[in-house]
């Protein structure tokens, strides 16, 4: 019996451990790369028989159609660098490296043992590579005599033209700083992660998500604009969740292919600009999105949305930028006027010591979870550029937790506040015309542990909202943790047809539902005429 | 158990002078019976209340018996025993009243 019920638990674990890590029927083929005590003549294929370098891993895992892992040891030494990234992986299979042991588990302390790199990641002839995961479990790459942490060439050996090279590169979960001081050149071409078309080559997917970079060339620099934290300038790109300070020239620059591209829910802060966000080489340009941001405390400009003229949309291929938090910058804005095809919505302002937890102008001593009572909280949107690719934000932070509705890279440490509302709709009983109708009450139940504020409770026309026996509060402190109150609302029809309408609530609720939040309302008008007779008429003894 | 035989026993056979009878003291008091009628029909749209309207002649004509009614039973409690009534329903609103509803009948017990 014991033994049956120990083949029963190991039957659940290891039902449990291929539910959780999201795995099929076959998993990667799993190998591992050791700091210190490994050999490039091992398996590879355990932690007890690593192999000792990035580059032998590359040229030797095998993919097959499901693609590889290579786990990274953690260790208090550094790992080799990964100077010869060159496997063309075809779909649906990925090579992915990471790491066993997560940098960092809040963003700003720094764990040991993790994987410290002695060189970079040099992706030439390659596709479909993950370098780094989330959350956190990435690599830490520094050297002020080096141009970059990661380097995606896109072209042929040689720069000539086209191989289809540089596709489907994602990067995540890392930890570059302090590079490129020393090495001469103070705002060279390349950046802390460079993912480039080589303006021409058409180069698709590229995905930085959930990465910490700090100090990339010399800042405050000379000058000179072509050193980034970030660098991509690819189409259908997604730059998520990351956080860039200290970049000589911009925190992120998405130029050349920036055309189905999606740059949400990043703090870019304390560089020369926040963000590059334009370009049109190999597609049209438009149907960019950039959401919730945080761009503070740049010295020269929030946005350079135009080298020459071109502004990131075509009339018809809207760009968005919505619910980014622009403050303490040399210009609080753009560099050229927005184009008419562009449209910027709910930008906010906010000094970065009142959005984060603690500011200082470095990722690498700051702490950028977000402060109770800052904007950031709530004060985000999930709205793409119309016809653009969606979804155009990220669903968890940098640290996997739940995000929805908020600004920035971190969530929060407070309480979200979220509550219910009862009905979700409401039809009224046919109403006379010129009458108003006996009131329906909707309940909002504050179902969090912070105050729920409404800014505002309208009714649409037809429908009329009555002060209730609990009335909502409208600003001020709100309605409390935990508490209730009712809105009443009536019917008033004018002819005799079908109404609807709604009654819009718009308050700091994030999640489910979000601001602004709408009960449906409908009802029918009818001509004013007494009542047909009862039917039905029965008689019992009681 | 001993007593419940002894008991049943006594209802077969007769009861013996030996089992002392419960006083008459002891029975509860009978409760006095009343009764009424309850009225129900279908609820009208466009009705903000309603009028019960009786009669003891079958077709009326018929007394108001309660109006303002809002919701769509009646229990009416005036009334005799071993006695038929017959009851309509006319629904009201702001403009007027409808026409009385087809009757109904109950008899009391």
């Amino acid at each position: 019996m014991r033994k049956a019920t120990s083949w029963v638990y190991m039957f659940l674990v290891t039902l449990a451990l291929f539910s959780v890590s999201g795995l099929n029927a076959v998993a990667q083929n799993q190998y591992y790369v050791a700091a210190t005590g490994g050999s490039d003549s091992n398996s590879g294929t355990s932690i007890g028989s690593p192999w000792a370098t990035c580059n032998h891993a590359m040229a030797a895992a095998t993919l097959n159609s499901v693609g590889a892992v290579i786990n990274f040891i953690a260790s208090n030494s550094q790992h080799a660098g990964c100077t010869a990234v060159n496997r063309n992986v075809a779909a649906p299979a990925r090579l992915a490296m990471r790491c066993t042991a997560p940098w960092t588990s809040d963003g700003h302390t720094v764990l040991s043992p993790h994987c410290r790199m002695n060189g970079p990641f040099l992706v030439r002839t390659a596709n479909r590579i993950d370098i780094g995961a989330n959350p956190f479990l990435g690599f830490e790459y520094t050297n002020p005599g080096d141009n970059t942490a990661v380097d995606v060439i896109s072209q042929c050996p040689g720069n000539a033209g086209a191989c289809g090279f540089g596709n489907s590169i994602h990067v995540f979960g890392n930890f570059f700083h302090d590079i490129g001081q020393t090495n001469g050149n103070g705002c060279p071409s390349s950046g802390g992660i460079l993912i480039t078309n080589a303006h021409g080559v058409s180069v698709t997917d590229a995905q930085v998500i959930g990465n910490v970079i700090d100090h990339i060339g010399i800042f405050p620099g000379p000058p000179g604009n072509q050193m980034h934290g970030i660098y991509v300038s690819t189409m259908n790109g997604q730059v998520y969740n990351n956080v860039v300070t200290r970049a000589c020239y911009a925190g992120l620059q998405y130029y050349d292919q920036a055309c189905n591209a999606r740059v949400s829910n990043n703090v870019f802060a304390n560089n020369t600009v926040g963000m590059v966000y334009y370009g049109s080489h190999g597609c049209t340009a438009g149907l960019n999105t950039g959401d919730n941001n945080v761009l503070v405390n740049n010295t020269q400009q929030a946005i350079n949305n135009s080298f020459s003229g071109d502004q990131g949309c075509t009339p018809g291929r809207q760009m968005l930028y919505s619910n980014n938090i622009i403050s303490g910058n040399g210009v609080n804005g753009p560099t050229h006027a927005f184009a008419s095809c562009t449209t910027v919505q709910n930008q906010k302002s906010e000094n970065p010591t009142t959005t984060f937890v603690s500011y200082t102008g470095s990722a690498q001593t700051s702490d950028f979870h977000l402060k109770a009572g800052s904007q950031a909280i709530g004060g985000g949107t999930s709205q793409c550029a119309s016809g653009g690719l969606t979804p155009c934000v990220p669903s968890v932070d940098i640290a996997g937790n739940a995000f929805a509705g908020q600004i920035g890279a971190f969530a929060s440490g407070s309480p979200i506040p979220t509550g219910l509302l009862t009905p979700t709709s409401i039809t009224f009983a046919d109403t006379f015309t010129g009458v108003t109708s006996n009131f329906v009450p909707i309940t909002v139940h504050n179902t969090s542990g912070v105050a729920v504020v409404f800014s505002s409770i309208v009714a649409s026309t037809h429908f009329a909202l009555v002060t209730s026996a609990t009335p909502c509060p409208i600003g001020g402190g709100g309605l409390a943790a935990g508490g209730m109150c009712e809105v009443d609302v009536t019917f008033s029809p004018n002819s005799a047809t079908s109404f609807s309408g709604t009654v819009t609530f718009t308050d700091n609720f994030v999640g489910t539902p979000a601001s602004p939040q709408t009960v449906a309302l409908s009802g029918n008008g009818t001509t004013p005429s007494a009542p047909s007779a009862p039917t039905g008429v029965s008689v019992v003894v009681h | 158990m001993k007593r419940f035989c002894i008991i049943i026993l006594a209802l077969v056979l007769g009861w013996p002078s030996w089992i002392v009878r419960p006083a008459l003291s002891q029975v509860s008091t009978p409760i006095s019976i009343t009764s009424s009628l309850v009225v129900s029909w279908t609820a009208v749209s466009s009705a903000d209340s309603y009028t019960v309207k009786r009669s003891l002649v079958n077709g009326g004509p018929y007394t108001t018996i309660a109006s303002g009614i809002t919701a769509v039973t009646y229990i009416d409690s005036t009334v005799a025993l071993r006695t038929t009534y017959y009851y309509v329903v006319a629904a009201v609103n702001a403009i007027g009243s409808s026409p009385d509803s087809v009757q109904a009948s109950g008899t009391t017990p």
